[in-house]
């Protein structure tokens, strides 16, 4: 129990070592990524090995499933569920390195390999790197609405973890090839999501998914 | 401004005067230093993009005792933040390595690279002028032609020296990753730059074209496992190099067997130790820093908490492991909270190859004879050392009773680190750069 917590720790730190490294002179550094998308990696397997000696009878869920309000709250364990499958087998450092090789100009040797990030930009496929329940279109920032406000007031299911969960989001939808301007649509929609009664469902659901991105053993 | 002291440790003994300044920006830390090949020029590099070159004082007959001091000689700025427009990237101006060519000439050249670039800076001494031009008056306004009846031809006048730099050549646009490190070849005629990714081959002539030799980028970037993070040509053989990667792996390459260097000829690594597995393992196995020994027999790399020499002839072990601050190894997490943990170390040999040394933190720095087996921990701080004083060796202490001149582990200051050092090619002179302070130190043997 104490490495599950250990490990949750250590992928909250790294998730949030990840997100400032995007803002650092000099831009992102490719080794200190590729390292700490490797303690990401370590701190996943234990999580999940000690997960799995816990509770070995969870059943699988399906990826895409309807939000059900009357599911019972799974929080504040952000990882309530097994992983599921998932076709682009993307880490969040892969999506800043493949955002580093979006403009390079090395075309002698076709090395370049779309991710499936960059591909869903162009089209909207499985491996969409967003998640469904956001809109398709990008929606502009309402008037009065700050830029990055937290969820915090409008939540209504007052458990510790909401605030985390949110934030832990946050981080994850600002990685995965979200530009400046897309990022105030996606908090949006968090915040909305959140006053909405069904919100615990919701959370878990959006957490299911940060945990699907660090992709499964 | 910087500041450098000049002390002596128990090995040595210090020079007299020490200058010292109060300011300290995030521009003055010192991002490289690096001896000439004689040791009479030191050059030091700061995340401002500039370059402060030492010279070493010649022998005085009437000021014996200040035999050897190293005053300022030449300072410019290298490098100027860049931005990349295409990639809304500020490009960093630190000076993340300094290389010198050998001289062949009245005049010093080095290599300096930031990120991106690699500049050829030619540093030279001017102490004479011409005077007396014919068509020019003496504040160099042209004069009127009418007022010139005669015909004179300049001279040369002895003038105040005058230490100038200029870029003789500027090798931009090669690298897409950050470059970590360069090496100038024995051939003196090439020299190879480093990415995370690419090792690229220049000719010291040619700017506009560089050839690359190792490319480790996979087909798809989702596959990434290692990176490149450093590079030396060896020593005597010019056809021959070593990159170091974050797994822990050192390969090295034969410029003859391919154009493409990426089938090493010599892959050293030793396997992990499974019992001392933890979530940072592979962050404490990268290796921040190779270096070839004088002789091109051995090599020494230095990862978080171990310096290794190996032998060239032998690839599956290492020839001798030393633990530089093994009392580390239970803090893994907070080290790596404080992203202490990716801190990149160098090490040196020193010129005959018999002692390497090696930063740590609280302004520590490591010496270990490989032939006596005998180690010190030394601090680098001017509290503690006094012109013409010895230094006395530190100790930290691991557990239990403390000494009491020891440190204790929860002590230590990790925001002091030693990550440049550079030791004289001949003699026991050693410069180490702590934070935005050199200090030079000289073995005076009576």
């Amino acid at each position: 129990m104490e490495v599950n917590i250990e490990a949750r720790r250590i992928l909250a730190v790294s998730i949030s070592k990840l997100y400032a490294s995007r803002s650092q002179r000099g831009g992102l550094r490719l080794h200190r990524s590729l390292l700490l998308s490797l303690v990401m990696k370590s701190a996943r397997d234990i999580y999940h090995s000690s997960r799995e000696s816990d509770a070995p009878s969870e059943a699988q869920s399906p990826p895409e499933e309807p939000m059900d309000t009357s599911s019972s709250p799974e929080l504040p364990e952000p990882q309530p569920e097994p992983l599921s499958e998932r076709n682009s087998s993307e880490t969040a450092v892969e999506e800043s390195d493949s955002e580093e090789e979006d403009y390079e100009s090395d075309t002698a040797e076709d090395k370049e390999n779309l991710s499936p990030a960059r591909q869903s930009r162009k089209r909207r496929g499985k491996a969409s790197a967003a998640p469904d329940f956001l809109p398709n279109k990008r929606a502009r920032l309402e008037p009065g609405e700050e830029r990055y406000a937290s969820p915090v007031a409008s939540c209504r299911t007052p458990l510790s973890d909401l605030d985390s969960g949110c934030f832990v989001v946050k981080i994850i939808f600002l990685l995965l090839n979200c530009g400046p301007s897309n990022v105030h649509w996606n908090i949006q929609v968090i915040k909305k999501q959140i006053s909405e009664p069904a919100t615990s469902a919701c959370i878990a659901r959006m957490l299911r998914r940060l945990v699907s991105f660090i992709h499964p053993p | 401004m910087k500041c450098f002291s000049r002390y002596l440790p128990y090995l040595f003994r210090p020079p007299s005067t020490i200058l010292s300044s109060t300011c300290h920006t995030e521009a003055d830390i010192i991002s490289t230093v690096e001896f000439n090949s004689t040791g009479e020029l030191l050059a030091t590099g700061d995340k401002g993009g500039r370059v402060v070159v030492f010279q070493r004082e010649q022998e005085s007959k009437t000021q014996p005792h200040r035999r050897g001091e190293y005053n300022v000689y030449s300072t410019f700025q290298s490098h100027e933040p860049e931005f990349d427009y295409l990639k809304s990237l500020e490009i960093e101006e630190k000076i993340n390595k300094i290389k010198w060519l050998p001289q062949q000439n009245a005049a010093y050249f080095l290599l300096s690279t930031n990120d991106k670039t690699v500049k050829l800076w030619k540093i030279s001494e001017r102490d004479k002028r011409p005077e007396g031009y014919n068509l020019k008056d003496e504040d160099g306004r042209f004069r009127d032609p009418s007022t010139i009846t005669s015909l004179r031809v300049p001279v040369l006048q002895p003038m105040d020296l005058m230490v100038e730099a200029t870029a003789r050549r500027v090798f931009s646009n090669a690298h897409t990753y950050h470059i970590n490190s360069i090496s100038v070849n024995s051939d003196l005629q090439t020299f190879i730059s480093t990415d995370d990714l690419r090792v690229n081959l220049w000719n010291l002539e040619i700017t506009d074209r560089s050839f690359n030799i190792v490319d480790i980028k996979p087909a798809n970037m989702e596959e990434l496992t290692e990176v490149i993070t450093s590079a030396e040509f060896h020593p005597q053989q010019c056809h021959t190099f070593a990159y170091s990667s974050s797994k822990g792996s050192i390969r090295l390459c034969d410029m003859r067997q391919a154009a493409l260097c990426d089938k090493h000829c010599k892959y050293f690594e030793e396997p992990e130790d499974p019992s001392t597995r933890s979530f940072f393992s592979e962050i404490i196995s990268s290796i921040s820093d190779v270096k070839f020994s004088h002789n091109g027999r051995y090599l020494m790399t230095r990862d978080y908490l171990t310096v290794k020499v190996w032998d060239l002839q032998m690839e599956n072990k290492p020839l001798e492991t030393y633990q530089v601050h093994d009392y580390l190894r239970g803090k893994l997490c907070s080290l790596y909270e404080n992203d202490c943990i990716f801190d990149k170390f160098e090490c040196v040999w020193n010129g005959s190859d018999s002692v390497i040394m090696t930063g740590s933190y609280n302004n520590f720095f490591r010496m270990f004879d490989r032939n006596t087996k005998r180690d010190v921990t030394l601090e680098a701080s001017r509290e503690n050392s006094k012109p013409r004083a010895i230094l006395k060796p530190r100790k930290v202490c691991v557990g239990g009773k403390r000494r009491k001149d020891e440190i204790s582990v929860d002590s230590l200051d990790f925001s002091k680190k030693i990550l440049h050092t550079t030791w004289h090619p001949q003699e026991n002179i050693i410069a180490v750069a702590a934070t935005n302070n050199l200090y030079i130190f000289q073995d005076k043997v009576n």
